[in-house]
């Protein structure tokens, strides 16, 4: 039987050797033929996941405002100098900063047979959609338009008239970047109050209406791959003279915007996978696309690539938990001011963050026109990264029945202090910054019990909370994240200390960030309960007319802020972006990205 | 056989509806953290959390009673309306029907490939047992079971993309589907999956083989002069093929769909496996719900399949029909 197997048997002989090398020339050879989509005068960008939608009424994240970006300009921008610059429309204040007058130009196109563009569109949107009857169409500016009158008083004129005057109100995110859909499209949905129609109209969802609105017009989108847009050679834009841009730009500036875009297609590809996305930007696939901390290093000394590091307005916290199912000695501000100084900031940005990323010691970037420095405390940065300080101060400060047993901080039942820090899980930066802070604590005799929780699953069971008692007995409710007073209200999992969110800190409009810190507030989900009455302080930056007081007013709750520590206002992150070297244009400046439809390749 | 073939239908009937109906009690019960996080943004803007929490729940018809939803649920069921995915703006099904094809580009290869060569080496194998060609099999086999499909994806990437630069980097979802173009994005995830189907099929192969090759009735046909080949193909590979054939739907269906999971999310295809695996990690409700019941169905129906099939592969097995 062994003899007769023999038949079956064969050695590595040259035939072989000749199929295996045709297997690889096979992949060589089709390899060849690729194309490489980032070398013509299209521009590639990549990010981790795709737009969830073109329907800009319901979604407006980052990805789909990228994407839809190309196609339509929005109503006007702010510049990196903090200037408005009119794009379809100029926004003036009338006087009272309560009455505002939008006046479109002239040239604006929509696709189809929908004609221009004009007040009646903007007027109809915002009064049958934005504030339509039980938020039918889903929209997500619904807060925004609010107790605001609207009324056409031209045929590209109308008026927007806020419920208490609002100096700020051009730079909120509310008519600034807001898109537009033409009535004729609209009426049906609208007569119909069918939101599911109007999400699921193929001319939405192909940018069908965007005529002559934007630099760019919709070519395709392959859900979950790439969105591609082609030149528009009718773009509102190049029709504009030079007496129609603001004073402020310059000659240079305005031939830039006469020529535009300078790219014929536009590309965003989706690339979940970190290595092959940083793989594309260094073989010149992609041309843009955000590089991770830990990645920068592999970029350096690399010419074809620059590493920009723009500053970012969002900042990660360290929330202490006040609520009724958290440490019940995080309400003594002093125990607070403990644990951050406690833990050194300057470590995390410059080791586990690399130095992308700044320290912060109130809610508001260095780098913001409303912070001042001579307000702030600062709590674990220098002098105030005092481990032993600290310890002193939680002596000082806890309640009598806590001491320390040696370097063990024991509470009234004779243990050791345990607190739970939760964290998002997801990244590695996140993580190494939850599990060094937890070391820090332990200095302290505390130990810390750690929970990895997925972004998804911490908003639920850890950020929402719910009254505890009766209907009748609850006094308020701020909504799911502040379900009402602190005494009586918990999530349904516990939490001493959290790490991983990060809020956007409106250094353009920050009275915006009384969602966060009044106790009340819809966002205040640690229960911080402020001795000051900071609801008035944010009214009166809110309305007044004076500069000078608002200015002042704010510093004074940045001060505030930074005293009480309601959280540990860890750090604010850079956003790392890779270019191509031929990129010409990106500056690293806040908000750099407003003129991108200007941006070339360096002929060079 | 007809009256089991329909009793078989039925079940798979049966089966569907308790698969739809698990999965719409699965959904209804599970927190909605699309809501959660919905309402979380809005307070961060300083909008009413509750407002915009009433109009998500209106605007879903998350506010009827369940009876209402499920009967809802179920007649669009039916009427192959899956709903609408939130997360790419489009039917369920449309979602689906343009994901199946960029699975199929490397999935159907790659099964062609590793059936035929997964049995055939397994045959070879059991025919050569201890012999070195059955030692570099066994190596072969052992070494597509233990080697993790992501890892190797990822080092054939590197290796032919980023290093020597044979194969795109990015995914062109534009290139004509025969063309040395998709050959060149393709060939590396065929590669991956035929690997690691190929070695348990050749491994089941040669176990099933081996209980026929000293069979009586081999032994028989060959003392009677029957070639080799005949042997191999008419007395050995014939009755091994219906323990065969329950792996084929089975175990590979299992590999495909799972590994298509991640030779998906290494390769950047859009697919059928990162169109589930980005529902599940967006929590779009629809979409993970059509991509469940897709393969649920799948294996409904391919387990009928196989069970028929034995009849035409061995005429012994009985129905009980009389």
């Amino acid at each position: 039987m062994v003899e007769n197997n023999k038949r079956y048997r064969n050695g590595i002989n040259r035939r072989r050797m000749l199929q295996g090398l045709t297997a690889a020339g096979v992949i060589g050879a089709a390899g060849c033929l690729g194309s490489d989509s980032g070398g013509g005068n299209g521009y590639a960008a990549a990010d981790t996941t795709d737009a969830e939608s073109l329907n800009f009424i319901q979604v407006s994240d980052q990805n789909t405002s990228d994407r839809l970006a190309l196609t339509m300009d929005s109503a006007y921008t702010i510049t990196s100098d903090t200037q408005l610059f009119p794009l379809w429309l100029d926004v003036e204040d009338t006087g009272d900063s309560q009455v505002y007058v939008a006046t479109l130009r002239d040239n604006l196109q929509w696709g189809g047979d929908y004609g221009q563009m004009t007040a009646e569109d903007w007027v109809y949107l915002i009064q049958e959609v934005h504030q339509g009857t039980d938020n039918w169409a889903l929209s997500e500016a619904a807060g925004n338009w609010a107790g605001v009158t609207v009324e056409q008083t031209g045929e590209l004129e109308f008026q927007i008239e806020l419920e208490r005057p609002n100096a700020d109100w051009p730079f909120e995110p509310v008519l600034w970047g807001s898109y537009c859909l033409p009535k004729g499209l609209l009426e049906p949905y609208v007569d119909e109050q069918d939101g599911e129609g109007l999400d699921q109209d193929d001319e939405i969802q192909e940018l069908a209406y965007t005529g002559n609105l934007g630099a760019y017009t919709f070519e395709r989108w392959e859900r979950g791959s790439e969105f591609t847009a082609v030149k528009n050679d009718d773009y509102y834009m190049t029709e504009l003279d030079a007496e129609d841009f603001p004073d402020y730009v310059s000659e240079e500036e305005i031939e830039a915007w006469q020529t535009a875009p300078n790219f014929e297609e536009y590309t965003w590809h989706t690339m979940s996978e970190e290595s092959p996305r940083m793989t594309a930007l260094e073989q010149g696939e992609i041309d843009q696309t955000n590089v991770p901390s830990t990645r920068v290093e592999r970029f350096e000394g690399q010419s074809d690539v620059e590493i920009m590091e723009v500053p970012y307005s969002y900042l990660t916290i360290l929330a202490y938990n006040q609520r009724m199912n958290g440490w019940e000695e995080l309400r003594t501000r002093e125990v607070r001011q403990a644990l951050s100084m406690a833990i050194d900031k300057v470590e995390i940005t410059e080791n586990i963050l690399r130095g992308y990323a700044e320290t912060a010691h109130t809610f508001q970037p260095h780098w913001s026109e409303w912070y001042d420095e001579s307000e702030v405390t600062q709590f674990g940065e220098g002098d105030s990264y005092d481990p032993a300080g600290a310890r002193d101060l939680l002596e000082a400060n806890l309640s009598s029945d806590y001491g320390y047993d040696g370097d063990t901080l024991v509470g009234p039942d004779g243990e050791q202090v345990t607190l739970t820090l939760v964290y998002s899980r997801g990244t590695e930066a996140t993580e190494t910054t939850a599990e060094f802070m937890g070391e820090e604590l332990s200095a302290l005799g505390i130990n810390i019990e750690f929970e990895s929780v997925s972004f998804d699953q911490l908003i639920p069971n850890y950020v929402q909370n719910s009254w505890q008692g009766t209907e009748d007995e609850q006094p308020w409710t701020g909504g799911p994240n502040n379900d009402g007073p602190r005494d009586n209200s918990a999530s349904s999992e516990d939490w001493d200390l959290m790490y991983g969110i990060n809020f956007n800190t409106y250094p353009r409009t920050p009275a915006a960030i009384d969602a966060f810190w009044t106790e009340r507030a819809p966002t205040n989900y640690y229960g911080y309960v402020p001795d000051e009455d900071l609801a008035s302080m944010f009214e009166t930056v809110r309305t007044s007319t004076d500069q000078a007081e608002r200015e002042a007013t704010m510093a004074e709750i940045f001060g505030i802020l930074s005293e009480d520590q309601p959280v540990n206002f860890v750090s604010m992150s850079d956003d790392i972006i890779g270019y191509r070297s031929r990129v010409d244009g990106p500056k690293e400046e806040f908000g750099q990205s407003w003129n991108d439809r200007t941006w070339a390749f360096d002929e060079a | 056989m007809a009256t089991y073939i329909l009793r078989r239908v039925a079940w798979a009937v049966v089966a569907s509806v308790i698969v739809l109906t698990l999965t719409f009690l699965l959904l209804y019960f599970t927190p909605d953290t699309q809501l959660a996080e919905l309402q979380f943004q809005a307070a961060q803007a300083g909008d009413d959390p509750e407002a915009i929490g009433a109009a998500y729940e209106s605007y879903h018809g998350y506010d009827q009673p369940i009876h209402v939803q499920y009967i809802e649920y179920m007649g669009n069921m039916l009427s192959l309306d899956w709903g609408w995915s939130e997360t790419r703006s489009q039917p369920v099904t449309t979602a689906i029907a343009e994901a199946i094809p960029y699975s199929m580009m490397y999935a159907v290869p790659s099964v062609l490939i590793s059936s035929v060569l997964g049995v055939a080496i397994g045959l070879y194998s059991a025919t050569n047992q201890y012999t070195r060609g059955d030692y570099a099999a066994t190596f072969f086999a052992f070494f597509g079971l233990s080697i993790p499909d992501f890892w190797f994806g990822i080092v054939l990437f590197v290796l032919f993309s980023g290093m020597l630069g044979w194969v795109p980097i990015i995914f062109d979802t534009t290139a004509a589907t025969f063309s040395l173009e998709n050959l060149a994005q393709f060939i590396l995830p065929i590669v991956v999956l035929t690997l690691s189907s190929i070695a348990s099929l050749m491994r089941y192969s040669r176990a099933e083989a081996l209980e026929y090759v000293e069979a009586e009735f081999v032994k028989t046909a060959k003392a009677k002069g029957v070639g080799d080949w005949r042997v191999l193909t008419r007395h050995i590979f014939r009755p091994a093929s219906v323990p065969i054939a329950t792996i084929l739907v089975g175990d590979l269906l299992g590999i495909i769909l799972v590994s298509s999971y991640l030779i998906e999310v290494v390769f950047g295809i859009p697919g059928l496996g990162t169109l589930s695996f980005e529902a599940i990690m967006n929590q779009d409700t629809s979409l993970v719900m059509g991509t469940v019941l897709l393969p649920a169905f799948l294996t409904i129906i391919g387990n009928l399949a196989q069970d028929i099939a034995y009849t035409i592969l061995d005429p012994r097995i009985e129905y009980g029909d009389s």
